[in-house]
C-alpha cells in the first residue's frame, strides 16, 4: 500500500543548512523527505515566487501534514450540518461551545491519540487527555467532564496487553490528578484494531456565553507570552508522525522521540493559571500548543487574527541546552500556552504565570505585515505568510473506489450449533461490564457528576447550584461500519439520540470523532467518504449540528487496517437532572420494550459469518425520532424507572445486562417470532428496554406509545435470582454476571496502576 | 463601609479555612460543602500560615505538588501546615480528606501511614461505612452514633492505610469501617483520629456525599456536627 514517505531522519537532511538558498533539486527532495507530496511542493514555491528554505519547508511539512491540515477530508466535512440554535462556537474553535441555558455554555470535542498509545500507551493515552483539556481551556472554560472511547485488538495478545494496560492506567494518571471526573466511555476489545488501538477522548468544560477565549491575535505591538513548562525535545514531528501508517512493534522504539510526555500538575497548575487570567489582565489571544508546537500556535494565531507575527526564538525557554531552531519551532513538550496580551501588561503577565509555579517569556510581537517571521541566533530563518502555512495547504486528491469490495467474513464463531444459553453467555462476554476499568478513574470529583460510568444511558452532568444539567454520550461501531459504512455511521448517530432520550436530554449537538485508514486506498477512501455522508445525513434529517471534532487517518499496522470507526459524542440538555432515569431496574417493577421488534438478519454481534455479505446495520431514523418524543413525554410525566437502549448484543443480551446490573432476576415472555434467535439476538433501530413501577403508570405509557405510533411491548416482572425466558431459556444471574466479566487483556488492564 | 475586623462582623458565622495545594483538586468541593454547612469558608494558599479568626481547617483531596514523591510528602512541609500546631492550640478542628489525610499523617498529626492501595490501583467507588465506639468523644461524629452507616465515595490510589501492629495493644483511634474493604487497610479503617479528637483524617469524600442529588447527603452530617461544635465552643 502507498504510505507516505517516511519523516525519519534523512542522513542528507542533518546536513542541509537551516536558513539560505537552496538548488530547487535539493529543496524538492527534502521536501519529499519531509512528507510533502510534489503537488504540495510546488504550490509551496508557486506562492512564495521563491525556493523555501530548508526552516520553512520543515514548517510547511508539519503544518501541512494531515494531522494539522485535514487536507484529505476537510473538502468532506464540509457536509456536515454546523448551524445550530444553540451553537456559539463551532468548528475551527478550539472547541465546539453550546448554549445551555441559565446563563452556561457547555465547551466540548473529541480528539484522538491513536499512534502515540500504539508506541507508548501510558504517555500516549495521558497526554491525549491533557491535550484534549487544554482545547476546552483555551476556549475559556473549566472542564468538568471526561469520556473515552477505546478500540483495543484482540484480547488475548501480549501486545493488546501491553497497550490496554498502558492506556487505562494512563488516561487515570492524568485525569485523576487534575481533578476531572470520567463520566463514561467504551472499551472495545476486537482484533480488527490489533496494533493500532483507538484511544479517544472527549472533554466538556463550562464558560459563560461572554467569557469564551478565541485565538485570534491582534492590534500591532501587542505580545506573544509562551507559558506552562519549558520546552524540551519531546515530540518533534508528532504530527507528522501521526500522519502516516504505522510500523511493526519493533519499529517503535524510534518512534519514542515522537512521543510527548504528559505532567498532570503542570496541567493543573497551567490550568487555573490560563482560567484566571482574562482581558482584564490584558489578555488578547489565548492558543494551546499541540500538534507543530510554537510553530503551529503562531501561524494559526496570525492567519485568524489576520496580523503578522514576529518570533523570537532565543526568548523560549528551555529544558534542555542545544535545541536546534528547528527542534525549538516544532517540539510538542506538553502543558504550554501561547497567549497574546497587551504590552502594557507585559510585567504583571509575566509575574501571573512564574508565581503559579510556571515559567513565562514574551517570545514574539504582533506585526501588521500578514507575515510570521522566525528569528533565531540574530538571524531571520523563516519568512512566510501566515495565511499560506495556516489553511494554505492543497486538497489531496485521492480516487474512491468504485465500489466496495463484497465482505469477507468475519473470523468469528458461529452460533449456528449452540443453544439460545450459550450464545447469550458468548456475547455477554464480548461486551463485558467494564466497571473494573472505570473504577480506576475518580467518577465524582467536582460535584456535578449525577450519572457516571454505567449508571444510566448516557452521562448527566448538573450545572453548578442547578437542578438544570447536560448529558453526554459516545457511540459508534466499526463493527457495523465495516459492514456498511454509511448505514454502520447512521446507526451511531441514532445510538446517541436513542441514547439522549432515555435520561430524557434534548439531543443538541455532537463532536465527531472519525478513525480511518489511509486515504491513498481507493477503498479506504471510498469508505471515508460513505461514513461522513451517512453521518452527515443522519444528522441533517434529525436537525442535529456537529460543532467540532477529529479526522485520525493512516489507522494501519502490520496486522492491516482498521475498520472506519466513527465516534459520536452528543451534547444534550437535561431541563431537570432529577428526572433522569437509571440503568437499574427494582424489584416488582415492569419491564417493557418500546419500539418494534423484529427478527430479519441484520449487522449485530450475532451476526453469522456466512451470511455478513447481506446484512447491513438496522437503521430506521423517523422511529428513532418518534420513540425520542416518546422517552421525553415519559420521563416529564415521571413514568419510567429504568431506561435501557438496545445496542450490542440485541434485545435479549440487554436485559441480562440489566438484570446483571439491577442484582435481580426477571419473568419474561415474548411473544412467539419466526426467527426467534435473530428476535433475541439482532441489534434492530429504536428499541428501548423500560421499568414501569405501576400498572397506571404503564396505561399512561401505552397512551403516549400509541400518540408517537411506537409498538409497546410487555416483557414481564423484575423478580428473583433468574433470568427466566419462557420457552427459551433459564440462568441464574450469577451466572450472567460471571459471563459478562473481563477476559484476559481485560483483567490484565484491571490492575493497572497509577504508575 | 469596610472595617478592619471583618471576621468580628460575621460573628454568628464560624470562619473555616481549605488550604489550597499547588495541585488540590477537591478544594472546591470542600469550600462548598463547608459553606452548606453554615461556615464562613475561605481558601487560604499553603504558603500563608492559618489566620487567628479561622476555627476549622480543610486539607482537600487532590495531588498536592503532584504526588510524584510519596503522597502528602511535600505539603506536610508547607507553612500551612506546619502552623497547625498553634492553631490546635487554640482549640480548633482539623479536617483532612484523601491527600488532606495523607498530609495529616505526613506531618505527623495523625498516627500511622497510608500506601498503596490492595490490589494496587487507583480505586473509584461508592463505599458503605460505619460509625464504630471508637468515635464517641470526637465533635466530628457527634450526631453519628456508634453503628451508623454512611454513604461516601472513594476515590485514591494511596490508601491502605498502616500502623506498627505491636503487641502494646495500642493502636490508632478508628472512628470509622469500610463495609467491604477496598484498598486492603488495616482493620477496615477509613478514618483516624488523633487523641484530641479534633483531628479528623478521612480516606473516603464526606465532601462529595452533601447532595441527594449526587448521591448521597450523609457527609453533611460531619460538617453540621463540627460547625455546632464550634458555635457552643468557640475557640480562643
Amino acid at each position: 500500500m502507498n504510505s507516505p514517505s517516511s519523516s525519519d531522519e534523512d542522513p542528507q537532511q542533518a546536513s542541509v543548512p537551516l536558513v539560505g538558498p537552496l538548488s530547487s533539486e535539493l529543496a524538492a527532495k527534502l521536501a519529499s523527505s519531509m512528507g510533502l507530496l510534489p503537488q504540495e511542493y510546488l504550490a509551496i514555491t508557486d506562492r512564495l515566487q521563491r525556493q523555501p528554505s530548508h526552516c520553512e519547508l520543515a514548517i510547511f511539512a508539519g503544518m501541512w501534514s494531515e494531522h494539522c491540515s485535514y487536507k484529505s477530508t476537510r473538502h468532506l466535512l464540509a457536509q456536515l450540518p454546523k448551524e445550530g440554535a444553540r451553537v456559539l462556537a463551532g468548528p475551527g474553535s478550539h472547541a465546539g461551545v453550546v448554549d445551555v441555558g441559565e446563563g452556561w455554555a457547555v465547551a466540548f470535542k473529541i480528539e484522538s491519540h491513536n499512534h502515540p498509545s500504539a508506541v507508548e500507551p501510558y504517555q500516549g493515552a495521558a497526554t491525549g487527555v491533557g491535550g484534549i483539556l487544554r482545547d476546552i481551556i483555551a476556549q475559556g472554560a473549566r472542564p468538568c467532564a471526561i469520556m473515552d472511547f477505546l478500540c483495543f485488538g484482540d484480547p488475548d495478545s501480549a501486545d493488546t496487553q501491553r497497550i490496554a494496560h498502558g492506556v487505562i492506567a494512563g488516561i487515570g494518571g492524568y485525569g485523576n490528578a487534575v481533578g476531572v471526573p470520567n463520566v463514561g466511555g467504551r472499551t472495545q476489545f476486537d482484533p480488527a484494531y490489533e496494533g493500532n488501538p483507538l484511544v479517544n477522548a472527549l472533554a466538556a468544560g463550562l464558560v459563560r456565553p461572554d467569557e469564551q477565549r478565541h485565538a485570534r491575535a491582534s492590534r500591532e505591538g501587542s505580545l506573544l507570552l509562551l507559558v506552562g513548562a519549558a520546552t524540551g525535545r519531546d515530540g518533534v514531528l508528532g504530527a507528522a508522525f501521526a500522519s502516516e501508517a504505522l510500523g511493526d512493534a519493533s519499529s517503535h522504539a524510534k518512534r519514542r522521540s515522537h512521543i510527548q510526555i504528559g505532567d498532570p500538575f503542570s496541567g493543573k497548575l497551567l490550568q487555573e493559571a490560563i482560567l484566571s487570567f482574562g482581558p482584564a489582565q490584558g489578555l488578547l489571544a489565548t492558543q494551546d500548543l499541540g500538534a507543530c508546537g510554537i510553530a503551529c500556535a503562531s501561524f494559526e494565531m496570525a492567519a485568524l487574527g489576520a496580523v503578522g507575527l514576529d518570533l523570537w526564538l532565543d526568548e523560549v525557554p528551555l529544558r534542555e541546552p542545544d535545541l536546534t531552531p528547528l527542534e525549538v519551532l516544532l517540539s510538542e513538550t506538553q502543558e504550554r500556552f501561547a497567549i497574546v496580551i497587551d504590552e502594557a501588561f507585559r510585567e504583571r503577565a509575566v509575574m501571573h504565570f512564574q508565581q503559579a509555579g510556571l515559567t513565562a517569556a514574551v517570545i514574539g510581537a504582533v506585526q501588521q505585515t500578514g507575515h510570521v517571521r522566525i528569528y533565531s541566533r540574530g538571524e531571520c530563518i523563516a519568512d512566510l505568510p501566515a495565511q499560506l502555512v495556516a489553511g494554505g495547504a492543497p486538497r489531496s486528491e485521492w480516487t474512491a473506489a468504485a465500489a466496495l469490495p463484497a465482505q469477507t467474513a468475519r473470523a468469528a464463531s458461529t452460533f449456528d450449533n449452540k443453544s439460545p444459553i450459550e450464545v447469550l453467555l458468548s456475547l455477554l462476554t464480548q461486551c463485558s461490564d467494564a466497571e473494573p476499568i472505570y473504577s480506576q478513574y475518580d467518577q465524582t470529583v467536582g460535584n456535578k457528576t449525577i450519572c457516571g460510568p454505567g449508571q444510566a444511558a448516557a452521562a448527566v452532568i448538573r450545572l453548578p447550584d442547578s437542578k438544570r444539567g447536560f448529558a453526554l454520550t459516545l457511540c459508534g461501531r466499526g463493527d457495523l461500519c465495516a459492514s456498511d459504512p454509511f448505514l454502520g455511521a447512521q446507526s451511531a448517530v441514532a445510538e446517541v439520540l436513542r441514547r439522549m432520550g432515555c435520561v430524557g436530554a434534548e439531543l443538541v449537538a455532537v463532536t465527531d470523532g472519525l478513525n480511518f485508514a489511509s486515504p491513498r486506498d481507493p477503498v479506504q477512501y471510498l469508505r471515508i467518504e460513505r461514513v461522513i455522508s451517512g453521518i452527515a445525513s443522519a444528522l441533517r434529517t434529525l436537525g442535529v449540528p456537529v460543532t467540532g471534532g477529529n479526522v485520525s487517518l493512516y489507522n494501519e499496522s502490520p496486522h492491516g487496517a482498521i475498520p472506519p470507526t466513527p465516534m459520536i459524542g452528543g451534547l444534550g440538555i437535561a431541563a431537570d437532572v432529577r428526572l433522569c432515569p437509571r440503568a437499574v431496574a427494582q424489584q416488582g417493577q415492569r419491564l417493557y420494550v418500546l419500539g418494534t421488534l423484529r427478527d430479519h438478519p441484520c449487522a449485530s454481534l450475532y451476526s453469522q459469518p456466512s451470511e455478513a455479505a447481506s446484512v447491513v446495520p438496522d437503521v430506521d431514523l423517523d422511529a428513532e425520532r418518534r420513540l425520542y418524543h416518546l422517552l421525553h413525554s415519559a420521563i416529564a410525566e415521571r413514568l419510567l424507572s429504568a431506561t435501557k437502549p438496545v445496542s450490542r448484543g440485541g434485545l435479549l443480551t440487554t436485559l441480562a445486562r440489566l438484570c446483571i446490573r439491577s442484582q435481580c432476576g426477571a419473568e419474561l415472555t415474548l411473544p412467539s417470532h419466526h426467527r426467534t434467535r435473530w428476535l433475541l439476538f439482532g441489534e434492530y433501530a429504536a428499541q428501548v428496554i423500560v421499568s414501569v413501577d405501576s400498572p397506571q403508570q404503564a396505561e399512561r405509557l401505552s397512551v403516549l406509545a400509541e400518540q408517537q405510533q411506537i409498538a409497546l411491548t410487555p416483557l414481564g416482572i423484575m423478580t428473583g435470582t433468574t433470568l427466566h425466558l419462557a420457552q427459551v431459556l433459564s440462568v441464574d444471574v450469577r451466572e450472567l454476571r460471571a459471563a459478562s466479566r473481563l477476559r484476559s487483556a481485560q483483567r490484565d488492564a484491571e490492575s493497572a496502576v497509577r504508575s | 463601609m469596610t472595617t478592619l475586623f471583618p471576621h468580628r462582623e460575621s460573628s454568628a458565622q464560624v470562619s473555616a479555612a481549605v488550604i489550597v495545594f499547588p495541585g488540590s483538586n477537591g478544594d472546591h468541593d470542600l469550600l462548598q460543602a463547608l459553606t452548606l454547612c453554615g461556615f464562613s469558608a475561605r481558601f487560604l494558599d499553603a504558603e500563608q500560615e492559618i489566620p487567628i479568626d479561622v476555627s476549622l481547617v480543610g486539607l482537600p483531596g487532590g495531588f498536592s505538588y503532584g504526588d510524584y514523591w510519596r503522597a502528602g510528602v511535600l505539603a506536610s512541609r508547607s507553612r500551612a501546615v506546619r502552623s497547625l500546631a498553634a492553631f490546635l492550640q487554640r482549640g480548633g478542628l482539623v479536617i483532612g480528606i484523601c491527600n488532606g489525610f495523607q498530609i495529616l499523617v505526613e506531618s505527623g498529626h495523625l498516627p500511622g501511614a497510608l500506601t498503596y492501595n490492595h490490589p494496587p490501583r487507583f480505586v473509584h467507588r461508592w463505599v458503605k461505612l460505619r460509625v464504630t465506639e471508637e468515635s464517641a468523644r470526637s465533635p466530628w461524629f457527634s450526631s453519628l452514633p456508634s453503628g451508623t452507616e454512611l454513604r461516601f465515595p472513594i476515590a485514591h490510589a494511596e490508601g491502605s492505610y498502616r500502623y506498627a501492629d505491636s503487641s502494646s495493644g495500642i493502636r490508632p483511634a478508628i472512628p470509622l469501617l469500610y463495609e467491604d474493604n477496598p484498598n486492603g487497610s488495616m482493620s477496615d479503617a477509613a478514618a483516624v483520629l488523633d487523641d484530641s479528637g479534633r483531628i479528623l483524617g478521612i480516606m473516603p469524600h464526606p465532601e462529595r456525599a452533601c447532595d441527594l442529588m449526587l448521591g448521597s447527603q450523609d457527609g453533611l452530617r460531619l460538617f453540621q456536627a463540627a460547625q455546632r461544635y464550634l458555635v457552643r465552643r468557640p475557640i480562643q
